[in-house]
């Protein structure tokens, strides 16, 4: 038995979500077709579990095209191994969301 | 931008706004700047989407709400996490709570007949020559001791002392109200100067407008005018039989104004100066007035005296005056805090346990805070002990005024003790650069040890200021607790509290 924590189908979507290139919290919405009052505290405690991490985008990039920083997402690697188990688990995760062109970060 | 737009945003960012004051000063500010930023990209993609404005703005406003669960969320987990903003705000929380008990008990006071009475001024005029004269031993109680006869020999001797005496005998008697409708009373028989001799501001009717000269007068209070007569403002003047005789109203009294003993309803003012109509071995109250030649610099407020009763025989009697009685609940409450200060060393020790183990200096402003938090704890005991005794001893109306001073006594000295300790234990279990609760207490060493390490109890502040250290058993070497103060590498340990710089209201 490994020591990973034992995601939830929504927590492990939204993991999916980031992993698959959906790196900001609007863009999982979007994805997963969560409310924003169900993703943002659950990317909050998926980053408290250290699962994900987060880093502000450079201020530089938003005003070259003249819109607020954003804050991405990334996953750690205990956030890739919880993924794999999430993955056994529900089978069904990769087919709900497919990988997606990484964004430039 | 039309003026809906303008409205719409608005409102959205009214949302945010709300639901980041959900979260501690600390984390807010890059919180809302996530959502703000997040709120900008949902309205570019959500206009660039087909649709109505209405559902565009449904949908943008449903983004918003999510907000306030992210918000109550993320403010559930740090107060379970690490106990942020709890350590600041329990010294105020601390003072707020003294101010509320102060006032519950202030209120209590105002509301309760007994403590109004006690702690408002003296009703009575020249308080300080007025002397309410009992026997040795039954002052401050309502017993009548002073029979009618004694009254009368005083007043019709010459006295070097007093210059004036009044004497009221109270009794439960029957009251005829009208036809068919009697009470049961207190009705005073008094001689007629009583009200005069006091001094009290009442409204009676001039003897040359009285009906019945020769009928003895009735004084009734405010409370007995309401309740038997419906509040009739032109009652005096009206006959009614007292016991089996005719009186006549002459004048009405606010019921609060009477604080000497004896719980009254009506006086019956007897028409002569000597009060013959009250039998001779009738016990009641007796009110002297000092005179002139009386010099106060050479006693005090409270005085006994001796008196010849008849052939070989003295009364021994205690002046108490009005002046003195007034001050009593305040004098109690000033003797009892003394007394609990000289026991307070016997129940807790006096050291407010703030020295440091290494060598830190707090600022000037942080040691000021914290006396003065001290300083207001103390100050706001003082009237919590001083109304709350009150309160208590006067609970009951029926309560004995003796039996009201001795529970005034003992509450009094029993919560202000305990409130002192409190007091003092309270500071020492608080951190003295934000003055928040010191939590986790950990035992640390065995006893078996105390010669080669220190054993006792190690507790922390939340807000990562230091470690106190209670020693079990006083050594030479570790006599009283010590404050260790951490320095802003243990910041890793404390993520949710500043070290430096707590934002103390």
């Amino acid at each position: 038995m490994t020591g990973e924590p034992r995601l939830s189908h929504t927590a492990a979507m939204i993991l999916q979500a980031v992993n698959a290139g959906y790196i900001y919290g609007f863009s999982v919405m979007e994805m997963t077709g969560l409310p924003s009052g169900t993703v943002y505290p659950a990317m909050r405690r998926l980053e408290r579990d250290q699962l994900i991490r987060s880093h502000w985008e450079q201020q530089s990039i938003a005003d070259a095209e003249q819109r607020p920083p954003r804050k991405y997402y990334k996953l750690t690697s205990l956030g890739k191994t919880t993924l794999d188990a999430s993955r056994r688990r529900y089978p069904l995760l990769s087919k709900l969301i497919p990988p997606h062109e990484v964004e430039s970060v | 931008m039309n003026l809906a737009g303008i409205f719409f945003r608005a409102f959205n960012l009214t949302l945010l706004r709300l639901a980041a004051s959900l979260i501690p000063r600390r984390q807010r500010a890059e919180w809302l700047k996530e959502w703000q930023s997040e709120l900008w990209h949902v309205r570019q993609a959500c206009s660039m989407e087909c649709g109505t404005r209405r559902q565009t703005e449904q949908k943008i406003a449903a983004f918003c709400f999510g907000a306030f669960q992210d918000a109550f969320s993320l403010r559930q987990y740090l107060r379970t996490g690490v106990p942020s903003g709890q350590y600041l705000a329990s010294a105020v929380q601390c003072i707020l709570f003294l101010v509320v008990l102060a006032t519950a008990a202030y209120c209590l006071a105002m509301f309760l007949p007994g403590v109004r009475a006690a702690v408002q001024p003296s009703p009575y005029r020249d308080t300080q020559n007025l002397m309410l004269i009992t026997h040795v031993g039954f002052d401050g109680t309502s017993y009548p001791t002073i029979r009618a006869e004694q009254f009368r020999a005083w007043q019709s001797r010459k006295q070097h002392l007093f210059s004036a005496f009044a004497f009221y005998q109270p009794a439960a008697k029957s009251v005829m109200i009208a036809p068919h409708h009697s009470a049961e009373l207190s009705i005073a028989q008094s001689s007629r100067n009583l009200f005069d001799l006091l001094g009290l501001p009442i409204h009676m009717m001039p003897s040359d407008q009285a009906l019945h000269s020769n009928m003895p007068g009735l004084v009734i209070t405010d409370e007995m005018q309401q309740r038997y007569f419906g509040g009739d403002k032109n009652i005096s003047g009206r006959t009614i039989e007292v016991g089996s005789r005719r009186v006549e109203i002459i004048g009405v009294i606010p019921a609060r104004l009477w604080t000497l003993p004896g719980k009254i309803d009506a006086w019956l003012l007897e028409p002569d100066e000597a009060a013959t109509a009250i039998p001779s071995s009738s016990r009641g109250f007796l009110v002297g007035h000092l005179g002139p030649s009386f010099d106060h610099d050479q006693r005090s407020d409270h005085w006994d005296m001796s008196v010849p009763a008849g052939p070989g025989e003295v009364d021994y009697l205690t002046c108490d005056s009005l002046s003195g009685r007034a001050r009593k609940p305040f004098s109690i409450f000033f003797f009892t805090v003394i007394l609990a200060l000289l026991a307070l060393p016997a129940t807790t020790a006096l050291p407010l346990g703030e020295y440091a183990a290494t060598h830190h200096k707090r600022s000037y402003s942080k040691r000021f805070r914290r006396w003065l938090f001290l300083a207001g704890k103390i100050v706001l005991i003082l009237p919590i002990v001083y109304f709350g005794s009150l309160d208590l001893g006067h609970l009951s109306a029926s309560m004995n005024p003796a039996t009201s001073e001795y529970i005034q006594i003992v509450s009094s000295f029993t919560i202000c003790l305990f409130a002192l300790r409190w007091t003092l234990r309270d500071q020492r279990s608080r951190c003295p650069v934000c003055l928040g609760r010191l939590t986790n207490p950990a035992r640390v060493g065995h006893p078996s040890r105390t010669f080669l390490a220190w054993n006792g109890t190690e507790l922390i502040c939340a807000g990562g200021h230091g470690l106190l250290h209670v020693p079990e058993m006083p050594t030479s070497w570790f006599s009283t607790q010590r404050w260790l103060y951490l320095d802003p590498s243990w910041e890793v340990l404390f993520p949710d509290a500043p070290l430096t710089s707590p934002s103390i209201p």
